[in-house]
């Protein structure tokens, strides 16, 4: 057992240092605090939650700047200092200013394909003079003289032409409100926290300057400032809680063991802890969300306790003794060490089962944290010395002793007829209870970050001002070809004017949507406006007409008309504009083969109950309402997660019956059982909702209590050790301790401005001191029990 | 987001026709001093004015030249009259209704987006909106004296003479297309006349002269005598769809359903 300790130990160090030392060089440690992973999966199909996930990041790019004053000539003034001076940041491109270029190149390859629908009639209907005499008045207009491309490349400026229609249909509307002006802002960059901090402050910076100076108020829109709100609590959340748990612990470190050298031990083990579970996330993800590490911190108070029982136990255990000797499956300390870290890992393992990209990666650093600290517990505990630290008999232990004692004699008195069935009466009392009055659930995903007031108002007045779509509602249109969805869309489209006419009368509905197939021709359409303007560049065509009009010389033609015969093949996909693109959002997306989704984003004011309706009519089309479909997600979990507890509390039992083969071990649940349930009627009791997060929180009440109830039952199994009080009540000892930290640690989360961590953390706080109280009272049973049958047996 | 830049490339071109106005104004003695300090007296004292045109396109080979005449009145906005090789009229209303006037054809409500703009703009500049230009343009002027005593800009065109504004796109992605619009002033037949230069990044110019500028100063019947000077400046006879006509009342033009 040792053996496989040591390798494994080995293994985290040689990882861990690789790791960091591969990467500390290029300073490759991005940390995130992105809203998105707190956001359930919205959909089964991998390709359509890979597009949702791209869409919801470049909006998290996105964010606008209102500013508004009562003056014309202040906002005018303001709009400009603000341009000029955000623009000094690298990571920021204002109102998409370098994007027109971009997006002229990705298309110009395919300007053949392209047609707007009147060049389409008129190179339909209109006779070739016509044309070219539309063509020459053209070319003497004076908006002609900034032409995209050259008379030569482009002779019936049918590009051009094609640019303006885009225009027309451009769906980002400009205010014609004089009093205010609204900047558009996208993040082009990865931030890291850094870079966030920094153009957050610069934003305020500015604000303050505006206010001052131009007399211009500042509204503030998007994600970004939520994301940034939420990282600086995250990062004051981690100072907090580490910096508290931490030097809390040093303190009751040095009181009980009086020793510096001993308490380099339990650090070195959370220091070996924390950083393979940092290094593992990085492997595994490339980067932590800063609330990895608002959990991880709490992680503190679970990792100190195996220290804590290693060096309690073999200290004051003469039976263990001899560390060597002590690591077998025999040995009460190493099986209680054993089942602690298979129960740990099982309560935060279980948080991987979740569809939160968070909560995997919780789950993912509190294992690796779990298991390196526990394997380091193990591996180098035997090198410390038992001589060489002591335990404060005289001072701590005593007025431990003394306070278990009073707490002993106050459970012991109201527990005087306490009974294993008495104890299980009381939890089916309380399942009775909380089936008859069931707790308060909410599912609301906006519960779980708790922005500002001043930021929602503004986001909401900015909003007005600016969003022309429904936020957070589209149709999601699928299909195995291109071709299908452009299909598909036509049928929408008509089927919905058609019903939407039916019933609402004046109301002109095809303009309720924007999405690529409104921009980009279908692939029969591109290669019919291919062939369409065959009448331009064939010989003797328009476009030599035009050139012998001028008076151009013959063979200023010859590359154009080459240009035309290549490209005869070519196809624009809308996922190379809506995709490939970073200046345009995301709305096309496919698996590269036989799967293709496009993105319809509703115009605001449209009739969403009727769109809604009119897409059930389609198997093609899913009409998404992101805040109730993560609702519905965030519920579903919540039940599906009472579901894995149960199977968690149902492995547990198996495992503890395999190994002990005696089905009163199974009372040892009782504590945990203790612990979920009380919780729950204190939160019904204190109407306090019951979130997702919370029930996440009764996995971890499980893996504490059967620690608990653990080491009570391991540590006092020998029947030798029972009759020495001394032993019995060092276990209590450990375990009050091992209380103290983890309250330490999530009670600081339970102060958390992260509402989940603080859900998290109140669950765990409430649940695990009730789970200290439980294990008091096992043990009681369990000495009682014992007494009664060595008395038996004399 | 692609409107922005095409916008930007016709707020240019009718910054220039503003600009041809302020121009006007322009004194010998003017200095980039005084240009920065006393902006304002570039723009129009007075709201309506008439003008000939020429414009020389520069293409790959042969320039293609035009010419024609304008009107403008700042209450009612803008008639952009071709009248060589084609004739055609463009009518820009203070309204926001834009229109192009073909004769023997029907009238054309030109609804995109970009003519939209482009009258919004022009009203703006008209009116002597020196903020809206300054938005876009960092604006400045220039003799050849100072030029060449200062030698300010390697970039700075060599061509400029006399008395010249010039104004260069702040936003990076105009500038990919516009190198600058300089505006000159000289005289023409001992009149004062006013020289357009729209460059182009690839070295394309359009050139627009304006020439043979007349004021209308008279504040009293002022709607009566610019409906006067219109009709007599563009040669319009009857009243009925005549520019004139249209540019006064818009409204009455607007087609049924096109309008936005």
């Amino acid at each position: 057992m040792l053996t496989i300790s040591r390798i494994t130990f080995t293994f985290i160090i040689l990882f861990t240092v690789f790791f960091i030392l591969k990467n500390i060089n290029n300073g490759d440690f991005r940390f995130s605090s992105s809203l998105t992973e707190l956001s359930p999966k919205l959909s089964t199909n991998i390709t359509t939650q890979e597009a949702i996930s791209k869409l919801s990041d470049d909006i998290q790019r996105r964010f606008i700047i209102v500013i508004k004053s009562k003056q014309k000539k202040n906002i005018e003034e303001a709009t400009n200092y603000f341009k000029a001076e955000l623009i000094k940041n690298r990571h920021v491109l204002i109102d998409n200013t370098e994007s027109i270029v971009n997006i002229l190149a990705t298309l110009k390859p395919y300007r053949f394909q392209l047609l707007s629908p009147e060049q389409r009639v008129d190179l339909t209907t209109s006779s070739t003079d016509k044309i070219l005499e539309k063509t020459q008045r053209q070319l003497f207009r004076i908006e002609n003289s900034l032409a995209v491309s050259r008379l030569k490349d482009d002779p019936l400026n049918t590009f051009g032409n094609y640019i303006n229609y885009l225009l027309d249909n451009d769906f980002s509307q400009k205010s014609s409100d004089p009093l205010f002006s609204i900047v558009s802002v996208y993040i082009k960059d990865d931030l890291t926290i850094k870079d966030q901090t920094a153009l957050a402050e610069k934003i305020n910076l500015i604000k303050d300057h505006i206010s001052s100076k131009h007399d211009a108020n500042i509204l503030k829109s998007g994600v970004f400032f939520f994301a940034e709100d939420a990282a600086k609590k995250s990062e004051s959340d981690i100072k907090f809680i580490s910096i508290i748990s931490s030097i809390s612990i040093i303190c009751l470190l040095l009181i009980v063991f009086r020793s510096l050298l001993l308490l380099t031990f339990p650090f070195l083990s959370i220091c070996i802890g924390i950083l393979f579970a940092i290094s593992i996330n990085f492997y595994f993800y490339g980067y932590i969300h800063l609330l990895t590490i608002v959990f991880g911190s709490s992680l503190i108070g679970i990792i100190i306790d195996y220290s804590l029982h290693y060096f309690y136990h073999i200290k004051t255990s003469d039976a263990i003794a001899l560390p060597e000797r002590s690591f077998t499956l025999s040995s009460p300390l190493y099986r209680a060490m054993l089942f602690s870290l298979i129960t740990s890992v099982i309560g935060y393992g279980a948080l991987s089962f979740s569809n939160l990209d968070i909560l995997k990666k919780i789950a993912l650093f509190s294992c690796g944290g779990i298991l390196a600290s526990w394997v380091s517990v193990i591996t180098l505990g035997r090198f410390v010395n038992i001589n060489s630290y002591s335990i404060n008999d005289i001072f701590f232990t005593k007025i431990n002793t003394y306070f278990i004692k009073v707490l002993l004699i106050i459970i012991f008195k109201l527990s005087f007829k306490l009974s294993y069935t008495l104890w299980a009466l009381i939890l089916f009392l309380s399942v009775f209870i909380l089936t008859i009055f069931p707790i308060k659930t909410n599912d609301n995903p906006r519960l779980f970050f708790n922005p500002p007031k001043n930021l929602i108002e503004q986001e909401k007045i900015a909003a007005k001002l600016n969003q022309n779509f429904e936020p957070g509602q589209y149709l999601i249109l699928s299909g195995e070809s291109i071709s299908e969805i452009y299909a598909t869309h036509n049928k929408f489209l008509a089927y919905f004017s058609s019903a939407h006419n039916r019933t609402i009368s004046n109301t002109s509905s095809n303009t309720s949507f924007f999405c690529p197939m409104e921009i980009i021709p279908s692939p029969t359409i591109q290669k019919e406006n291919y062939q369409l303007q065959n009448k331009i560049y064939e010989p003797s065509g328009i476009a030599e007409k035009l050139f012998t009009s001028l008076g151009f010389p013959n063979d200023i033609s010859i590359n154009l008309f080459a240009d035309y015969s290549e490209n005869f093949n070519q196809e624009l996909s809308p996922e190379i504009l809506f995709n490939r693109n970073n200046n345009l959002p995301p709305l096309w997306s496919s698996n590269g083969k036989n799967f293709h989704i496009s993105f319809m984003l509703i115009k605001k004011g449209s009739n969403l109950e009727y769109i809604r309706k009119a897409s059930l009519e389609f198997d093609n089309i899913q009409y998404f309402d992101t805040l109730s479909l993560s609702q519905e997600a965030l519920a579903e979990q919540r039940s599906s997660s009472s579901n894995l507890l149960v199977l968690a509390y149902a492995l547990i039992s198996v495992i503890l019956y395999i190994l002990y083969r005696d089905y009163k071990i199974l009372f040892l649940l009782f504590i945990p059982l203790t612990g979920t349930l009380f919780t729950l009627l204190i939160f019904k009791l204190f109407n306090i909702d019951f979130t997702l997060f919370h029930s996440m929180g009764f996995f971890l009440i499980l893996g504490l209590g059967m620690d608990y109830g653990i080491f009570i039952k391991e540590m006092s199994s020998n029947k030798k050790t029972i009759v020495n009080s001394n032993t019995h009540d060092t276990t209590l000892n450990a375990i009050l301790f091992s209380a103290i930290t983890t309250l330490f640690s999530f009670g600081l989360l339970a102060l958390s401005a992260v509402p989940v961590a603080k859900a998290f953390g109140l669950t765990l706080l409430i649940g695990n001191t009730i789970n200290f109280f439980s294990a008091l009272v096992y043990g009681l049973l369990l000495e009682r029990h014992l007494i009664s049958s060595l008395t038996k047996e004399k | 987001m692609n409107k922005i830049i095409y916008l930007s490339h016709i707020k240019i071109l009718f910054l220039s026709l503003a600009l041809i106005y302020a121009a006007l104004a322009f004194s010998e003695e003017t200095s980039i001093k005084k240009v920065n300090s006393n902006i304002q007296d570039f723009f129009p004292k007075t709201c309506v004015f008439t003008g000939d045109f020429e414009q020389k396109k520069e293409t790959e080979h042969l320039p293609l030249l035009s010419s024609g005449k304008l009107f403008f009145n700042c209450k009612q906005g803008l008639i952009w009259r071709n009248v060589k090789p084609f004739k055609e009229d463009t009518v820009y209303t203070n309204s926001g209704f834009n229109f192009r006037f073909i004769s023997d054809e029907p009238l054309e409500q030109l609804n995109g987006q970009q003519h939209i703009y482009l009258s919004n703009l022009l009203l703006d500049i008209l009116s002597a909106d020196i903020d809206a230009i300054e938005k876009d343009f960092h604006l400045s002027t220039s003799s050849k004296n100072q030029i060449d005593h200062k030698k300010i800009d390697a970039e700075t065109p060599k061509e400029i003479k006399n008395d010249t504004i010039i104004l260069i796109p702040k936003n990076k992605n105009i500038a990919e297309y516009l190198a600058s619009i300089d505006i000159e002033k000289a005289v023409y037949n001992k009149q004062n006349s006013i020289t357009i230069l729209v460059k182009t990044k690839s070295l394309k110019t359009t050139q627009i002269d304006i020439r043979n500028i007349q004021y209308l100063t008279t504040t009293d019947h002022g709607f009566k005598m610019s409906r006067n000077l219109c009709f007599k400046h563009l040669k319009t006879l009857s009243t009925i769809d005549s520019p004139c006509e249209i540019l006064e009342n818009p409204k009455k033009y607007i087609s049924f359903g096109s309008s936005n």
